[in-house]
């Protein structure tokens, strides 16, 4: 089986369902600063799968709410509109690839990942006083490129799986074998094409190998930790190297970061909520 | 990850794994000469076994 060519991929790109508006709507206002939030809450709540995702993560024990959030409109009084746009986002991504899947590719296990990878980079974000919202959405979306290759070339994604567990490799080492691309570049080009804010593009592109770009160190050291805590499973078991010089540039201390982890475990608790129902 | 006694495994099985862990050690050491992933996986594991203490 021979490499696929990037505009072969790019092509089957532009086959790909496009953002739902409400979700275009919710990406975009990341790079706005005169937000209608009341626009957006309603609109949010406007899709009930979407609201009941959202209210379901909203009520859980990690937010302690001693009465029940309801409304989105409550949920943004009570949460904030970062933080409920934020899960919207997720609910809508999950939605969007919830009705295509291939035997060999684990689509649970890997929302489960990055689910876990978002809500690493969400507290490494607050404790390297970076966006946690911002950080929570890439982390999300950092592996995407991955579920594309697997819809729109299963047979090619199932040998990279294949390859991966036969020589204990990253997958994105056996996919630059199999496929000659990589999922970082892919998921990049999606990002593009469904017009995500720079940031979050650069991140999902240079989540292996940071580029001195802040949201991409947080995105790559959000990904090793979430391997390291072995949350979810995104293809393969070993935990990916994590950069020295990323690392060095998040400036957070070990010290501090052991108790990352008991918060990272409680909020990854509420958040993979937006997987059930 | 559920640990599971050496007795559970076939001969192959144990033998397979046994690889594995050597790959990965080996994986984890070419890398980064293990300092950093040494840390991170120290930091790990402390974590966890706070939390069955």
């Amino acid at each position: 089986m021979s490499h696929l060519p990037l505009e072969e991929i790019v092509g089957k790109l532009q086959k790909l369902p496009a953002l739902s508006v409400v979700l275009a709507e919710l990406m975009e206002s990341f790079e706005k600063e005169d937000l209608d939030i009341p626009q957006l809450a309603s609109k949010i709540g406007l899709d009930q799968g979407l609201a009941a995702k959202v209210l379901r993560v909203a009520n859980s024990a990690f937010y302690g709410y001693p009465s029940r959030i309801a409304s989105i409109k409550d949920a943004v009084v009570v949460l904030g509109f970062s933080n409920v746009r934020s899960l919207a986002i997720a609910g809508g991504v999950i939605e969007q690839f919830s009705s295509a899947g291939q035997d060999g590719f684990d689509r649970l296990a890997f929302w489960r990942h990055s689910i876990g990878t978002a809500v690493c980079a969400k507290v490494l974000a607050e404790h390297t006083g970076r966006n946690p919202e911002t950080a929570f959405t890439a982390g999300l979306l950092h592996d995407i490129g991955k579920l594309v290759m697997d819809i729109s070339f299963p047979e090619h994604y199932d040998r990279v799986l294949q390859y991966c567990a036969k020589t204990d490799c990253t997958i994105g080492v056996a996919e630059k074998e199999i496929l000659g691309v990589d999922h970082a570049l892919v998921g990049y080009e999606l990002a593009k094409r469904w017009k995500f804010p720079l940031p979050i593009q650069q991140a999902i592109r240079d989540h292996h190998a940071p580029q001195q770009e802040p949201l991409s160190d947080l995105m790559h050291a959000a990904n090793v930790l979430c391997h390291a805590l072995d949350i979810g499973n995104s293809g393969y078991e070993a935990v990916p190297p994590l950069s020295a010089a990323a690392w060095d540039r998040l400036e957070l201390e070990w010290q501090a970061l052991r108790p990352c982890f008991a918060e990272i475990e409680r909020l990854n608790a509420a958040a993979s909520l937006l997987l059930s129902g | 990850m559920p640990v599971m006694l050496a007795s559970a495994y076939s001969p192959e099985e144990l033998s397979a794994q046994t690889e594995q862990i050597k790959r990965r050690v080996d994986w984890l050491f070419r890398n980064d000469g293990g300092a950093l992933m040494g840390k991170l996986h120290t930091a790990v594991l402390e974590y966890r076994l706070r939390e069955v203490q």
